[in-house]
């Protein structure tokens, strides 16, 4: 192979690896910018309370509780979540997950929000946490009478205890 | 013939010893006389020399030329070659391994005399030419001559061909700036993403307030913020229980120019305990007005605040749902700017508005 062929083969393999160079760099950060801006805010919980209600609360039910028939074994615990946003972007409290389960690692049901009939949907009367605040969320879990602590698990990965 | 230079095989009659490829002259005789003068068996004093040490000699004495840059095309012609060759002693008795012993008596033996190479260039020995200094002009340099540097003779070709091989420096900084471009990109890539990562979290944001029916700027438009009031939905179906229904009554400015593209926000209100989007202009025309959309003009939703929208000013309502034993409200207004193509906040104005009992 002449010097020649050589020559011109390097500076056309360089122009190559610079243009490839440059579609991985817009695409990397194309690609990085949609999954941030894509991205749910990871809402952290600041502090949590439980207490068990008296009375079912209004416009929840039960939608699924395993093999359990005999709800007169179960009662209702609210559970009170301060929840913060430290990003930039605004948080919606629905996109926030929270999993129950009792000592021995049981799953434990939310009561469910019954929006059939509202003429507005959760959706769109959004309830939301803006960047730096705090609000606080309250949701419903059916646990067997004489449970006094219940293992709660976010989708951010936290996991600590609650008792009651 | 096999050119000596490429490598190519052509035809030496055809061609008179000149390659059709690269122009290189390969001059058969040439070669002939240095493969002979290599082969040859010579004296140096009472020694006699192998043909193994006379190539090593004369590679010596090449690499010693070369020193000089004296192989190179365009250093000069033969004679001035020589001569600076004489300046630097080359042809002195100081050489190394000289075969030349261009100062040596006439009449001494010489290596290249008892080789009796004929035809070669420096035949010293026999008549004296190459004493240092004194170049006859009709020196015996004929054609066949082996030194003729960058012109016919074999290795002088050969060298220039090997120094223009090490000339080929693309190559090189090809690669050098492809490593380099590969390197710059992984670096600005991590560069860029922790960049975004902190501007994604990290709050840095101005907080301003205002009083209901004071003029406030944001999103580069010029706003006011009159009063709230609930909205009586006794006779509406589908309700959120627990929460009732807010109108803020808004006045937006007319402005000479759009905004810029990048500055973007949200509109929300705090009843003390959560924080509530507005609600969306269509969804309101439905609950309040039946789906009679002339009345839409009535009802802001969140977007038509951005600086292209509204240009001639606007005068409406903004509605939320709001605790039900909530009181007062805040409503903000956050600003935000697109920093590494991620939105960050830059200022937030709130206004604190009592709620007023009113009817639809």
């Amino acid at each position: 192979m002449s010097s020649k062929v050589i020559k011109i083969g390097s500076v056309i393999a360089c122009i190559i690896v610079i243009l490839v160079c440059s579609a991985y760099y817009t695409g990397h950060i194309s690609t990085a910018v949609y999954n941030i801006r894509s991205r749910y805010p990871a809402m952290e919980v600041e502090d949590c309370s439980a207490r068990i209600t008296d009375t079912t609360p209004e416009g929840y039910y039960v939608n699924y509780y395993g093999d359990v028939e005999d709800f007169s074994e179960m009662e209702v615990v609210e559970v009170t979540l301060l929840l913060s946003n430290h990003t930039n972007n605004t948080a919606s409290i629905r996109d926030f997950w929270t999993y129950y389960n009792d000592a021995e690692g049981y799953h434990l049901y939310e009561m469910e929000e019954d929006t059939e009939n509202l003429a507005v949907s959760n959706y769109e009367n959004r309830k939301i946490i803006p960047p730096g605040e705090q609000a606080s969320l309250k949701e419903y879990v059916l646990v067997p009478r004489g449970m006094h602590e219940i293992m709660v698990k976010t989708d951010n990965m936290e996991s600590f205890t609650i008792t009651f | 013939m096999r050119c000596g230079r490429c490598g190519k095989n052509f035809d030496e009659e055809m061609y008179s010893g000149v390659c059709p490829k690269c122009g290189h002259f390969n001059n058969r005789q040439t070669e002939y006389d240095v493969n002979k003068y290599i082969s040859a068996k010579f004296e140096d004093g009472a020694k006699t020399s192998t043909s193994a040490q006379a190539a090593k000699q004369h590679v010596e004495l090449h690499k010693m030329y070369d020193s000089q840059n004296m192989h190179k095309a365009g250093a000069g012609s033969h004679e001035q070659l020589h001569k600076a060759y004489d300046k630097n002693n080359g042809h002195g008795q100081t050489a190394p391994a000289s075969g030349y012993q261009a100062g040596r008596p006439l009449g001494k033996p010489n290596p290249y005399q008892s080789a009796a190479v004929q035809g070669n260039t420096y035949q010293a020995g026999q008549t004296g030419s190459y004493q240092q200094g004194s170049y006859p002009k009709q020196a015996q340099y004929g054609p066949n001559r082996t030194y003729q540097a960058g012109k016919n003779g074999s290795y002088g070709q050969a060298n220039a061909y090997d120094e223009k091989k090490k000339k080929n420096i693309i190559t090189p900084i090809c690669i050098v700036i492809a490593i380099l471009a590969v390197s710059v990109t992984v670096v600005c890539c991590y560069l860029k993403e922790q960049s975004m990562e902190e501007t994604y979290s990290t709050l840095d944001f101005e907080q301003e307030t205002a009083q209901p029916g004071e003029l406030f700027e944001v999103y580069e438009r010029l706003f006011i913020v009159d009063k709230a009031r609930v909205v009586d939905t006794s006779a509406l179906e589908g309700m959120p229980r627990g929460e009732k229904l807010v109108a803020v009554a808004i006045e937006l400015l007319p402005a000479d120019k759009s905004g810029d593209d990048d500055v973007s926000g949200e509109v929300y209100v705090s009843d003390g305990s959560s924080f509530k989007m507005s609600l969306d202009s269509y969804t309101m025309t439905e609950i309040l007005y039946d789906g009679d959309y002339s009345m839409r003009d009535g009802i802001f939703s969140g977007y038509d605040f951005q600086g292209y929208i509204s240009m001639a000013g606007r005068t409406g309502d903004l509605y939320f749902f709001v605790d039900e034993n909530a009181e007062e409200i805040t409503i903000s207004f956050d600003e935000g700017n697109k920093k590494d193509g991620i939105y960050a906040l830059q200022r937030r104005v709130s206004v604190s508005l009592q709620l007023e009992e009113d009817g639809i």
